[in-house]
């Protein structure tokens, strides 16, 4: 049940850009009951596993900028200090209210987004400490068959956005995958096919520092995780590799009415 | 050294990670089907018990050789994973004179170590 539950996550999460333990840990606390900080605790060790593998994959394949990731990931993984911080001090029900939120928003940004190779914000000058960290980088657009080139700026207003998505990460213990994306294509000017790719390298090293901290609070159960985690990794090969060749708009409006019911029901009990 | 080597070191940790992590999950796994849950404070309607666990407990369940015990390995062989990715980073980068990535990789192993040092205190006020 709880690998279904995963599977259902990592294909849903895929699609929407929500991640796996998004979708999985509302459906564990609602269904089967386990306790939230619990499922959050455990959740963030699935996103790891998740993000160890198609990160790294897109690490392999050139997507994913290394250097952005790396110099991004001081922010989010400070967010997700304080955002594990913040879960601990905060009445639960306020947990989720703040989580069926996040479920709503995240997913929209999802649906309006442009075709891969395609700018939101293009720069052709950086600023010095992006230039001094290399944030530039160029890949092969398969589709097109060109070689496309990016110059990344703006890196103090994208470290204050991801330290916000850090902040999400930690507090819910999920990848926080579609606010990262916003942060890249809209203040740093990365292509989408590349901050898509950066983020999900990028979700791993957030929540390690989130996971670690839920692991001493004693909020992981290794059994819990056991379960999950390859359901999660399963359902996101599955939803990168077959669901996404069909691109089918009308599925992403589908999967994101699923993620409005799961936030509607966070809310209802919250409330 | 190139940026494309460094890439590919990373992949290889990050890769070899999760396969051992998962290997070590399905072995903890089904040891615990056959001795059955030794733990926990939730049951759900499969009869699986749930709950958190103290690293104190973790390692008392490690070195008695308890099934959750290899769970708690294959989790911390994920989170080894992806800090060792980092510290190569700021190896490799530091050899090869490339100053930023490495204080970068470095400061992230800072925060990494920041992390445990935070949720040790935060443990020790509640």
């Amino acid at each position: 049940m709880i690998f279904a539950i995963g599977f259902l996550g990592g294909l849903i999460g895929a699609l929407t850009g929500l991640g796996g333990s998004a979708i999985a840990s509302p459906i564990l606390v609602s269904y089967l009951g386990i306790p939230l900080r619990l499922a959050i605790g455990s959740g963030i060790i699935a996103t790891i596993a998740n993000s160890s593998t198609s990160g790294a994959n897109y690490l392999a394949k050139g997507l994913a900028n290394l250097r952005v990731g790396y110099s991004l990931a001081i922010a989010t993984m400070l967010g997700s200090i304080i955002g594990v911080t913040i879960n601990l001090y905060i009445p639960t029900k306020a947990l989720y209210i703040i989580f069926g939120i996040v479920l709503m928003i995240a997913p929209l940004p999802g649906l309006f987004r442009g075709s891969d190779g395609e700018f939101v914000k293009r720069y052709r000058n950086q600023d010095p400490i992006s230039a001094r960290l290399g944030l530039r980088g160029a890949y092969y657009d398969e589709r097109r068959r060109v070689v496309i080139e990016y110059y990344g700026s703006n890196y103090i207003l994208s470290f204050l956005s991801m330290l916000g998505a850090g902040i999400i990460s930690g507090m819910l213990g999920i990848g926080a995958g579609a606010f990262k994306v916003l942060s890249m294509d809209y203040i740093l000017g990365l292509p989408f096919k590349v901050s898509t790719a950066t983020s999900s390298f990028m979700i791993g090293l957030t929540a390690t520092s989130g996971g670690i901290q839920y692991m001493v609070l004693g909020y992981t159960d290794p059994l819990l995780v056991a379960l999950l985690t390859p359901g999660v990794i399963l359902g996101s090969y599955v939803s990168s590799n077959i669901l996404n060749r069909l691109t089918s708009r009308v599925l992403r409006i589908i999967f994101t009415a699923v993620v409005w019911l799961l936030g509607i029901e966070m809310i209802s009990r919250g409330i | 050294m190139g940026q494309k080597s460094l890439e590919k070191s990373v992949y290889m940790i990050l890769r070899f990670s999760v396969m051992l992590s998962l290997m070590l999950t399905i072995a903890g796994l089904i040891v615990l089907f056959i001795r059955g849950p030794t733990m926990g404070l939730i049951r759900d309607s499969s009869g699986l018990r749930f709950g958190g666990l103290s690293i104190g407990r973790a390692v008392e369940k490690i070195v008695s050789g308890d099934p959750l015990g290899i769970l708690w390995i294959s989790i911390i062989t994920l989170i080894g994973g992806v800090i060792a990715s980092i510290a190569v980073s700021a190896f490799r980068t530091y050899r090869s004179r490339d100053k930023p990535l490495a204080i970068v990789s470095i400061i992230l192993i800072v925060i990494v170590v920041l992390s445990a040092f935070i949720g040790i205190f935060v443990r020790s006020l509640h």
